[in-house]
């Protein structure tokens, strides 16, 4: 199969998805409940779209194509209200989070597809352990070329949009230490990581062909990366985040995305390069570990400094785009977020300290999504 | 012959009755399990049976009367264990699934009590076999989904359904009783008094013994190895007050479990322990019920028994496919769920026994009848519940699970 061409796409447009757990309400571990949420949701009007996922146990939400924060939101609250009323009235609970906390793998079923039997007799234990959620965000580009130009722009901020979205400190029982242990699980996956750095869609397209050739991979489909082109939509996807606790946070990420992508494409502050790459591991993996406590190393000036130092620094810089975009109510949220109320994983780590039982963590992050309010993206 | 030798004739204790039992069951639930890819309590109730069919359980320790407190216990734990199952706050959200409910149980008990009379039994037997015949047996199911792991719709409805109609069955047949007695006996206000009595006792302890697990939740760690002690501890003791008020020893389990879900959100997970006293208590229970299997039953009321299991099956069935897509279920769950609801045990015995010693006469036939169609589905039951818990992908079956490669 050769790559498709490159979909015209409003520039700055944004599009969400959401991967979210479905839990029991009993003990709280995960139960398979996609399909009868489908059904019960069937022929009722909801904005967006909702997909089954690899396992029963995980439904993906996904908003119609945005133009902005307040829109974005809006769908997001739509799409969750439909689901939380199904759910309730199927005795089934849907949180947010990048890890179900304590779930044991060997429990979990592949959705009843081909693809997605495909994939797990390709993965074997890989597709049921890591069970994982995460956000996806789609920023349209003008262009192929500007797409693979913001792509390598945008992954210096990497790190930023893995502090500030992550929420799966726990996995399998244990306290990992991480604030994003997610992302470890994406990691195992042969063609994870960054895009191979080309900046024209022509050179692109003859990476692709070489690696089809190879036989390794036939679509877009089959790589993993961190930010993917997605030329059906014409759109590049940003897959690093958690899925966070609410849809407001899920919104503000959006947002701050897509001021950074104004910023960027208007200004084009520094040229990316190959060079960039040397820190991008080192960088991600102090977000994961650390969330804003870890280290940044800037690419250009190899000066270090904190993660959450260095989000500050570009929300000031983005503050007119974001204005602009109507995305600085958000974007202050996520500032408070930094300046001391901490990402979805510190939420839970100190609620967990409070009462120790994971499923009643995972009861409070049910909560949570169903009632959090459309201006805090913080857990309540 | 010396003091010192064992007596002449060697007489077995109770003990080593016992110790056999346990072998026994072990092995053929393995052999159940492994071999037959059956629920390891089909294994159990056939070794119960067998010993039923050797005559063991009137001439050993195994009789019923000698291992009534552990069967009780058995029975409270696993009844206790579905009330903390069942969502009660889930029926004001789904009503047709609290229509459900009342159909399955109304529609099967009408539907069996119709046809037993079209048989020719009297009136008020029927209508107590046909109160008997709404209980799911609480044990079948809590024991089948905890060993195959089970979650999911059919699932949790069956759990829920199960608890809701072991309820009923319980409560109907007490006021049945109550209503033959004021036939029966004359004129006698007091009559009514006794499943008021009954019914209002045995809420009273269920509360008391929630509100003391609630408590000792609180203020021990009941996941630490003695919290086994104090929650089994807690259960016999409201058993043994349930009897020394002569109270129901199942509704007071069946209660507190209830109440104890409806009582606070958090989550209710058993720990790992508790499950294993569980299964050892309930092999027991299994073993005792394959014992009271009277094959003999079959040939008196053999007849009336397959008419019963039909109208039940029928009476179950239709409305939970009628209700399926209102209640969120798809055709294909709501046959499932229909059909996995078939088991009847435990109560419907210890119903049948209560009502047995109220009624001789016409309880004869009625136990008579209970026996028959236990015969039947004590063996067939779990092995639908099982089988429709794979068929709607909500346990995996025994070949999945032990890694069986392509």
């Amino acid at each position: 199969m050769s790559l498709e061409a490159f979909a015209s796409s409003r520039s700055l447009s944004l599009g969400v998805e959401l991967e979210l757990q479905i839990v029991n309400t009993r003990d709280y571990d995960l139960t398979p409940g996609a399909s009868d949420l489908l059904r019960v949701l069937a022929g009722k009007e909801v904005p967006g779209d909702i997909k089954p996922e690899i396992t029963d146990s995980m439904v993906e939400i996904s908003t119609d194509v945005c133009t902005g924060h307040d829109e974005a939101l809006t769908q997001l609250v739509g799409l969750r209200d439909a689901l939380v009323d199904a759910a309730r009235q199927l005795n089934i609970g849907i949180c947010g989070g990048g890890t179900h906390p304590f779930q044991h793998w060997p429990e979990r079923r592949i959705s009843d597809s081909p693809r997605f039997h495909q994939l797990s007799e390709l993965y074997a234990y890989l597709s049921k352990q890591f069970t994982i959620f995460g956000q996806h965000v789609h920023i349209g580009c003008p262009g192929a070329d500007d797409a693979l130009w913001l792509l390598h722009a945008l992954s210096r901020y990497v790190p930023h949009f893995i502090a500030l979205s992550a929420s799966s400190p726990f996995v399998q029982g244990e306290d990992t230490g991480f604030h994003s242990a997610r992302l470890n699980s994406v990691f195992a996956f042969p063609l994870s990581g960054r895009a191979p750095f080309v900046l024209s869609w022509s050179a692109f397209e003859t990476y692709f062909d070489s690696m089809t050739r190879t036989g390794v991979v036939d679509s877009m489909k089959d790589f993993y990366w961190d930010i993917r082109p997605k030329p059906e939509y014409g759109t590049i996807e940003i897959r690093v985040m958690d899925t966070p606790l609410t849809v407001a946070k899920a919104a503000a990420m959006a947002a701050y995305i897509q001021a950074l992508a104004a910023w960027l494409l208007d200004t084009r502050p520094f040229a990316p390069r190959e060079e960039d790459y040397l820190v991008y591991t080192f960088n991600r993996f102090q977000a994961c570990r650390f969330g804003f406590d870890g280290v940044y190393v800037d690419p250009e000036s190899m000066a270090h400094r904190t993660i959450g130092d260095d989000i500050l620094l570009t929300l000031t810089r983005i503050a007119p785009w974001a204005e602009r975009l109507g995305a600085d109510a958000a974007c202050r949220e996520l500032l408070r977020d930094v300046a001391g109320r901490g990402n979805d994983a510190a939420w839970s780590r100190a609620y967990r300290n409070e009462d120790a039982l994971l499923p009643e963590l995972v009861r409070q992050h049910c909560l949570t999504w169903a009632r959090s309010t459309h201006a805090d993206p913080s857990p309540v | 012959m010396p003091g010192f030798l064992p007596d002449w004739p060697i007489t077995l204790p109770a003990l080593m009755w016992l110790a056999m039992a346990l072998i026994l069951a072990g092995l053929s639930g393995e052999l159940a399990h492994r071999v037959f890819r059956l629920p390891r309590i089909t294994g159990y109730i056939l070794t119960g049976l067998l010993g039923s069919v050797l005559g063991l359980g009137e001439r050993t320790a195994l009789s019923q009367s000698s291992l009534r407190p552990v069967i009780d216990l058995a029975l409270a734990f696993l009844l206790f264990d579905l009330g903390t199952r069942v969502n009660l706050r889930w029926l004001r959200h789904n009503p047709a699934l609290a229509l459900n409910s009342l159909l399955e149980s109304l529609i099967g008990a009408t539907v069996v009590a119709l046809l037993l009379m079209a048989l020719g039994l009297d009136t008020s037997a029927a209508l107590i076999v046909a109160a008997l015949s709404m209980a799911t047996s609480p044990a079948i199911v809590v024991r089948v989904v905890t060993e195959m792991r089970a979650t999911g719709q059919v699932t949790e409805r069956l759990q829920t359904l199960a608890a809701l109609n072991s309820l009923y069955a319980i409560i109907t047949v007490k006021l049945a009783s109550a209503g033959l007695a004021l036939i029966e006996g004359g004129p006698s206000a007091l009559a009514w008094l006794g499943p008021i009595y009954l019914l209002a006792g045995s809420i009273l302890v269920a509360l008391l013994l929630a509100r003391t697990i609630t408590t000792l939740n609180r203020r021990t760690d009941l996941r630490e190895d003695n919290g086994l002690l104090l929650l089994l501890g807690s259960l016999l003791f409201a058993l043994a007050l349930a009897e020394v008020l002569k109270l129901s020893p199942l509704l007071v389990p069946l209660l507190a479990g209830m109440s104890l879900s409806l009582s606070s959100d958090r989550s209710r997970a058993w720990p790992a322990h508790f499950g294993l006293a569980g299964s050892v208590l309930a092999a027991l229970l299994f073993v005792a019920s394959g014992l009271s299997i009277a094959p003999a039953a079959l040939l008196t009321a053999g007849i009336a028994a397959v008419v019963l299991i039909a109208g039940r099956l029928l009476g179950k069935l239709l409305p939970t496919l009628l209700l399926a897509r209102k209640s969120g279920l798809s055709y294909r769950q709501a046959l499932a769920l229909g059909l996995a609801l078939t088991p009847m045990s435990g109560i419907a015995f210890v119903l049948a026994a209560d009502f047995m010693s109220d009624f001789p006469e016409s309880g004869g036939r009625v136990g008579e009848i209970a026996l028959a169609s236990l015969c039947i589905l004590e063996i067939v039951g779990p092995i639908v519940l099982q089988r429709m818990l794979v068929w709607t992908g909500e346990a995996q079956s025994t070949a999945e699970r032990s890694g069986g490669q392509p």
